[in-house]
């Protein structure tokens, strides 16, 4: 039997070793030089066509009203809902799509070192479906010159019209794809009797994926701790456990030594001896007293340290609810993981959406309730990178000991799913990419454009009803028609737009260019920010 | 009402023997039989509740489902924690062995309103039933401590359960007050508050928390009913309520909950350290005075179950300081017993056996509680398994083993048999041994960061729960034959005399069992925790050999109870002549302890010696004894 053999060659950067570095890949940038055989991460909705893959299907997909298996938040849905978010979702064609660059898209080769290549060779083909882990960003080569070219009639395409998005790479040369968000990317030949899945993974989320574990060192009591202000505590608790063993040792000495010598035997009798002796029981409260007045001080002391954060923060929005963990951050990106610099202070401003829970991170010693209708507060220093465990001390229900648990059927590595976890970044700047990286709209386009013209201050000068402010309303019944131009007429249409935001003193309307200038947004929308706002002033349109 | 006849003569039958029948006992007045039913009570409850916690041990033997599922576990926890909270440790010493021994350690007939007394018993039953009932109408998850928001959210049987906690409350604050009452009114003459044993001064302790602390209960368990029910908004966040009062409320009734649950283990203790050393207790006073102020600074340390609640940081700061002036009264009170140990003559008798365990397994529970006080400790040990091991220490390691070291000194005297010793130190051996491989892993867990009430753990935390869960089946197996022998020795147990640890409280001088007014005549105050003139006559028999030279007192309240002339023991009555009296036998009490007689014939031999023990050193401990005396 002659077949071939769909070999998984990883080149250079396995998910775990992936897990250590950012995503290396360049940014995507409309005028980017990628090959001859693929499109530009396009400034138009419709990316990739025509490229050299040549067979049934582009192999980007990734542009509004795609039907979309592993959608961007496939791999964060708690435990509930992760099973919505497979693979069966074809057809959803609406909604579900991003503003952002295609999730998928062909690349050249030789610009792009692809991080994986699956390589076919004539041989036996008997392998299960290859489960290939892969960080977003990152780029396969599907190499499938090597086969002998018999297989095709023996093995008829392998694959049901269900398995979208299909991915068919080119039979005749090596191909190049770099996936761009994190999911379920099923792909086959059409030719050759390959198939597959690829679970991209955002490269925080693999973070995330790692196993957690008390950092090394400390002792047998008590792990090391990963947060500044727990330094204090800990020396509390080593003092108080080393106290307690000088007492408890003392005084269980003295009982078993007082019952041995005077235990009960023939002829042995009890001696008077005072029923009380004033000097002894003043020495026995008074050390006593001295102690605990000690240790009420330095504990208190360290308390104020554990609850006081520092006046500049990172400030991280927590809320909690049967069972699982939102956290939101400054700019408006939530995670159910929680992502925090090291050697930053973050604070937490936490609420409950129900019951009473309690955030918990063991290895920073933090902890403190959380309380419906009503903030809690807490923060952290944290001193080493790492992933760390998270938990909810407050019993809540039934997952209490769960909370936080995703189950995540697709990830082979994870056959058990696994609990939200912190991660504690490096620096600053790893944290700001992540928080940049995750920043990925996921509504249609015209919500993004709906939410950036109230982020990014349009809504100061534009009114979307029709009247006009400063500048002209976004509600432009003449979309696709000529208007007026100071000098001219110009075709209302996406470039007009497009130029107006970019430039926007190009091409002035009459009627308002007695007012100050709109700034200049070249250079500070993101393509997907454009795109999404066309698309929301194209829905104003109707009447 | 058959059960107040008039007091008999000696020959008068026992308590056990003077009436038959389920009404007899059903509708008894007489606190040693409701006493006993408590007992009865208590003991099933507390294997109910040690059955739960063997369950939820079994199911944390692995990470993830072992055996039952995360609701059911869910309600092993809280059905553990509530019937062994307030089914076993709050009445276990007060309601039931206090009922017993109490009164007769005051030399009265009985508490003072044996009616009330009844009704408490009967709450008590009523609010049991309810609680077990919470298991066929839907269990009970919320945890113990009833926290809201989510004891309003659950589907189980929050009500019933909470109807149930409202009647034991009350069943506690009827055996507070019935015990006021009676400490204030029927000591005897001659027994100032100096000269009550230490078990009374903390039965009286902690019947000033039962009755102050209660109520608070009441009420709170009642407006988490209402919220249920009705809505009213008190606790519920989403009707303005705030779920966090509710942890006020509850707490402050339930930390000096944990004083009602400890004290009266102290006062046991007391008792038993003195006599199985046989020696006066050390700083009597310093004892007696600690049960009271550790009874009124319980009222105002609540706070530091909340310390990671969202409570002010002031309170936070307030709540620590004072907590640690609990501390201070508990520390000396282990080193005087400790010191009570000192040339002594320590007899290793089961009830002694516990003792020490206490003396240790205190230690630990309150060195533990440092920990907790300590803020910024707390923030990391909070709602962890540490917290589970130090409150077991004090609650199962501290009370419980104070009540089976109690049971089984005061068992040949209300039940006339003895119990089996040396099987009894073998589980007292067992129960010390199984508690600590137990909770001494829970420590480890806790401080390492392993949350509580979790049916799921991380693997790193498996060892030592599989040391914790072969801990508990020790402990189990250990009670459970401590709990059937002792029922088995009620019937077949060896008879027991009348004083057999030779101890020198009121109770020792009544017959064994008693009678229905406890005593068939006026006991003999002698001065307390003095051993000198004890000799043990033969194994586990003891008798008073010396004339009795401590200034006598007459058990007035007796006397008035009785309607009789007041007796004074000074004049030693003598056993003999009131054995010649008419006996006022009811017809069908036949059995009579075949022990008293014995008992009483040495007595009558030991007499003609009077001079002997005059020799004894009686020295310092007696003087500074008799200086209190004066003082008080």
């Amino acid at each position: 039997m002659i077949a071939a053999i769909a070999t998984w060659i990883a080149l250079g950067v396995a998910p775990s070793s992936a897990q250590q570095t950012p995503n290396p890949a360049p940014p995507v940038t409309p005028a980017g030089p990628v090959g001859s055989n693929s499109a530009a991460p396009p400034s138009h909705p419709t990316p990739a066509a025509g490229s050299g893959a040549g067979s049934a299907g582009a192999p980007a997909i990734g542009s509004a009203g795609s039907a979309d298996a592993g959608s961007a938040d496939a791999g964060t849905a708690e435990a509930g809902s992760a099973a919505a978010g497979s693979a069966a979702g074809s057809g959803a064609g609406s909604g579900s799509g991003s503003a952002a660059a295609p999730k998928i898209e062909e690349v050249d080769c030789a610009k792009y070192p692809p991080e994986l290549t699956v390589q076919v060779v004539s041989g036996k083909y008997d392998i299960e479906p290859p489960n290939v882990p892969l960080t977003t960003g990152h780029v396969v080569k599907f190499d499938l010159t090597k086969s002998n070219g018999d297989d095709a009639e023996n093995y008829p395409p392998t694959k049901d019209a269900k398995d979208v998005p299909l991915l068919h790479a080119s039979p005749s040369a090596a191909t190049c794809f770099r996936y761009n968000q994190d999911g379920e990317y099923k792909f086959h030949s059409a030719s050759h009797p390959i198939e597959g899945t690829i679970y991209a993974r955002a490269w925080y989320d693999i973070m995330a994926e790692k196993p957690v574990g008390d950092p090394d060192g400390g002792n047998f009591w008590l792990p090391d701790a990963v947060n500044q202000n727990a330094n204090d505590s800990d020396m509390m608790f080593m003092t108080a456990l080393a106290l307690s063993v000088f007492f408890f040792v003392a005084i269980a000495a003295v009982v078993i030594y007082f019952t041995i010598k005077y235990r009960h035997r023939p002829g042995h009798k009890a001696e008077p001896s005072p029923a009380h002796n004033d000097a002894l029981e003043i020495t026995w409260t008074v050390i006593p007293t001295i102690i605990v007045v000690f240790l009420f001080y330095y504990g208190w002391h360290s308390y104020v340290q554990v609850v006081t954060p520092p006046n500049k923060a990172v400030e991280i929005q927590v809320q909690a609810k049967k069972w699982s963990w939102n956290f939101v951050h400054e700019n408006g990106v939530s995670d159910a993981d929680l992502h925090i610099p090291a050697n930053t202070p973050v604070r937490f401003v936490m609420t409950s959406q129900d019951v009473l829970h309690s955030f918990y991170i063991p290895v920073m010693r933090v902890k403190q309730d959380i309380v419906p209708r009503r903030y809690t507060y807490a923060w952290v220093f944290a001193t080493k990178p790492g992933t760390y465990r998270l938990t909810c001390a407050e019993y809540c229900g039934t997952d209490h000991s769960q909370m936080g648990r995703i189950l995540q059927p697709v990830m082979p590595d994870l056959p058990d799913g696994r609990r939200r976890v912190v991660v504690v970044h490096k620096d600053l700047a790893e944290y700001e990419k992540y928080l940049e990286d995750k920043n990925v709209f996921t509504g249609t386009p015209e919500e993004l454009g709906a939410k950036l013209y109230v982020d990014k201050g349009c809504i100061a000068c534009h009114s979307v009803d029709g009247s006009a402010r400063i500048g002209p309303s976004w509600k432009q019944p003449d979309w696709g028609k000529e208007i007026a131009i100071v000098g001219g007429t110009v075709k209302m249409d996406e470039n007009y737009v497009r130029e107006s935001i970019l430039a926007p003193q190009a091409k002035s309307r009459p009627d308002f260019t007695k007012a100050s200038p709109m700034p200049v947004f070249e250079g500070q929308l993101k393509e997907s920010e454009i795109r999404g706002l066309i698309a929301y002033i194209k829905s104003l349109k109707q009447p | 009402m058959p059960t107040r006849e008039p007091a008999g003569p000696v020959t008068e039958p026992d308590f056990l023997h003077c009436s038959r029948g389920f009404k007899s006992w059903a509708f008894t007045l007489d606190h040693k039989r409701i006493g006993m039913m408590y007992l009865f009570g208590i003991l099933c409850a507390l294997l109910l509740g040690g059955a739960f916690a063997l369950l939820l041990r079994t199911e944390l033997w692995a990470p993830g489902k072992t055996i039952v599922a995360q609701d059911t576990y869910n309600q092993f926890f809280t059905l553990h924690g509530a019937i062994m909270v307030f089914l076993v440790i709050i009445p276990g010493i007060p309601a039931a062995l206090g009922n017993i021994m109490m009164p007769i350690q005051l030399g009265a007939p009985d508490v003072a309103f044996p009616r009330l007394n009844l009704a408490s018993f009967y709450l008590w039953t009523t609010g049991a039933i309810m609680l077990v009932l919470t298991i066929p109408f839907g269990g009970l998850d919320t945890g113990w401590t009833l926290y809201t928001p989510y004891s309003l959210d659950t589907q189980t049987a929050v009500l019933i359960a909470t109807m149930g906690v409202f009647l034991l409350g009350f069943s506690s604050i009827f055996t507070g007050l019935n015990f006021l009452v009676t400490i204030h009114k029927f000591r005897p003459q001659g027994m100032g508050w100096f000269q009550m044993p230490l078990n009374v001064w903390a039965m009286y302790a902690t019947a000033i928390m039962q009755v102050l602390a209660t109520p608070v209960l009441g009420i709170t368990v009642l407006l988490l009913s209402v919220e249920r029910f009705a809505h009213i908004g008190i606790f519920d966040p989403t009707l303005g309520g705030d779920p966090v009062l509710f942890q006020h409320f509850f707490w402050f009734y339930s930390h000096p909950a944990v004083y009602i649950m400890i004290i009266p283990a102290m006062g046991v203790i007391s008792e038993l350290v003195s006599v199985f050393s046989r020696k006066p207790l050390f700083g009597y006073r310093f004892v007696a005075y600690s049960s009271v102020s550790l009874a009124l600074l319980s009222f105002l340390v609540w706070g530091h179950h909340m310390f990671v609640s969202g409570q002010s940081r002031l309170a936070n700061m307030v709540f620590s300081a004072l907590t640690f002036t609990v501390g201070i009264p508990s520390a000396i009170k282990v080193f005087n017993w400790v010191a009570t140990l000192y040339k002594g003559d320590i007899r290793l008798k089961t009830p002694m056996l516990y003792t020490l365990s206490f003396l240790l397994l205190f230690t630990i529970g309150g060195l533990t509680g440092l920990f907790l006080g300590i803020l910024s400790v707390d923030v990391h040990l909070h709602d962890t398994y540490f917290v589970v091991a130090h409150f077991h220490y004090v609650m199962m390691g501290s009370t419980i083993v104070a009540f089976l070291g109690a049971l089984h000194y005061w068992y040949p005297k209300f039940t006339g048999r003895m119990y089996p010793e040396q099987l009894g130190r073998i589980c007292a051996t067992g129960v010390f041994f199984g508690f600590n491989l137990t909770f001494l892993p829970q420590f480890v867990m806790g401080a390492r960061g392993m949350p509580r009430r979790y049916w799921d753990y991380d693997p790193q935390y498996q060892i030592f729960h599989q040391l914790s869960t072969i801990g508990a089946y020790v402990l189990g197996l250990s009670l459970f034959t401590t709990v059937m022998y002792l029922f088995w020795s009620f019937k077949n147990g060896k008879k027991a005399p009348r004083n057999p640890w030779g101890a020198s409280t009121l109770e020792w001088q009544a017959p064994t069992p008693p009678t229905l007014y406890n005593f068939e005549k006026p006991p003999v105050l002698h001065e307390l925790y003095n051993y000198d003139d004890l000799v043990e006559v033969e194994p586990d028999v003891w008798e008073r050999q010396a004339p009795i030279e401590a200034e006598p007192a007459t058990a007035d309240a007796i006397v008035r109870a009785h309607g009789e002339q007041p007796v004074h023991a000074a004049e030693p009555a003598k056993v003999s002549a009131k054995a010649d009296e008419t006996p006022k036998v009811e017809p069908e009490a036949k059995v009579e302890p075949t022990v008293e007689p014995k008992v009483e014939a040495k007595a009558e031999d030991s007499k003609p010696e009077p001079a002997k023990s005059e020799d004894s050193p009686r020295v310092v401990d007696k003087d500074d004894e008799t200086k209190d005396e004066e003082k008080s």
